[in-house]
C-alpha cells in the first residue's frame, strides 16, 4: 500500500509511505513501488523496501505442485524449517489425498530441518487438490498446513 | 575610431547582459531528488505491517507533482 504528497511546491519536502502487510511471507523479500513524476529526467522511478520475516516455522516451497502425464508418477520434495532456538518436532496430521499422494516425513538435521516427500500414485488423467497437515511442538505454530495439486494429462496418441 | 570602440564595448556589454538575464529566466521545471529508493527493515516478526517514509525534494521551481504511486 501507498500514501503520498500529491503535490510538492518549489524548494518544499514531500513523503512516499510504503507498507506491507508480511502476514504469508517468510525468510528474505522486497516490495517495489513504481512513482510516476511531472519531473522530466525522473519519469518513473522505482522504490523498493526490503526484510527478512522471520517466522517460527519456514516452509519452502509453501505449495506443492505434481503435474504430469497419466500412469507417470512424480515426487516433489519440500522442507521444512525451525525459525526458533528450541527444537521442533513434527506428527503427520489429517491428509485428504490418500490413494493418490503418499508422503513421508524425513528429519535431516535433528529438531531443525525435515524433508516431506510427495510422490504421487500412478493413475488416469485427473486433476486433485488437498493438504497435509503437520502438527508442531509449537504453541507459536501448532500446525503446519502443507496444500496439494495435483495434474495428470491424457497422453497423446500417434 | 573611439566612437566605434566605445560602441562595440556597449554592444558587447548590452548582449551579455540580456543574454544572462534571459538564461536565468529560464525554468528548470520541477525536479525531484529522493534521499534514499531502498530501504531494509533487515528482520521483522511475521504478521507485522511495516511502513517506510520516503523523503521527496523539489529543487526545482515549478511544483512536483506525484501522478502515481503503483506497488508491485
Amino acid at each position: 500500500m501507498a500514501s503520498f504528497d500529491r503535490a510538492i511546491p518549489p524548494g518544499g519536502e514531500g513523503k512516499i509511505t510504503l507498507s506491507v502487510r508480511t502476514k504469508g511471507y517468510e525468510g528474505a523479500h522486497r516490495w517495489s513501488a513504481k512513482v510516476n513524476t511531472n519531473d522530466p529526467s525522473m519519469n518513473v522511478v522505482t522504490l523498493r523496501v526490503k526484510a527478512f520475516v522471520k517466522v517460527p516455522i519456514y516452509v519452502s516451497p509453501r505449495y506443492v505442485r505434481l503435474y504430469g502425464k497419466e500412469g507417470q508418477s512424480v515426487t516433489r520434495v519440500i522442507e521444512i524449517r525451525a525459525g526458533l532456538d528450541k527444537p521442533l518436532t513434527l506428527e503427520p496430521g489429517q491428509f485428504n489425498l490418500e490413494g493418490k499422494v503418499k508422503y513421508t516425513i524425513e528429519e535431516i538435521e535433528k529438531g531443525r530441518r525435515f524433508k516431506v516427500r510427495f510422490t504421487t500414485i500412478p493413475s488416469s488423467s485427473q486433476t486433485y487438490r488437498g493438504f497435509l497437515k503437520l502438527k508442531t511442538n509449537y504453541p507459536q505454530k501448532p500446525e503446519i498446513t502443507i496444500r496439494i495439486r495435483g495434474r495428470f494429462v491424457k497422453m497423446k496418441k500417434g | 575610431m573611439r566612437k566605434c570602440w566605445l560602441v562595440g564595448i556597449i554592444c558587447i556589454t548590452l548582449f551579455a547582459f540580456f543574454g544572462y538575464s534571459s538564461l536565468a529566466q529560464e525554468s528548470r521545471g520541477p525536479e525531484m531528488v529522493l534521499k534514499e529508493r531502498v530501504f531494509d527493515f533487515k528482520e521483522v516478526k511475521g504478521g507485522e505491517v511495516i511502513a517506510h517514509t520516503f523523503k521527496v525534494l523539489n529543487l526545482g521551481d515549478q511544483t512536483l507533482k506525484i501522478i502515481r504511486v503503483k506497488p508491485g
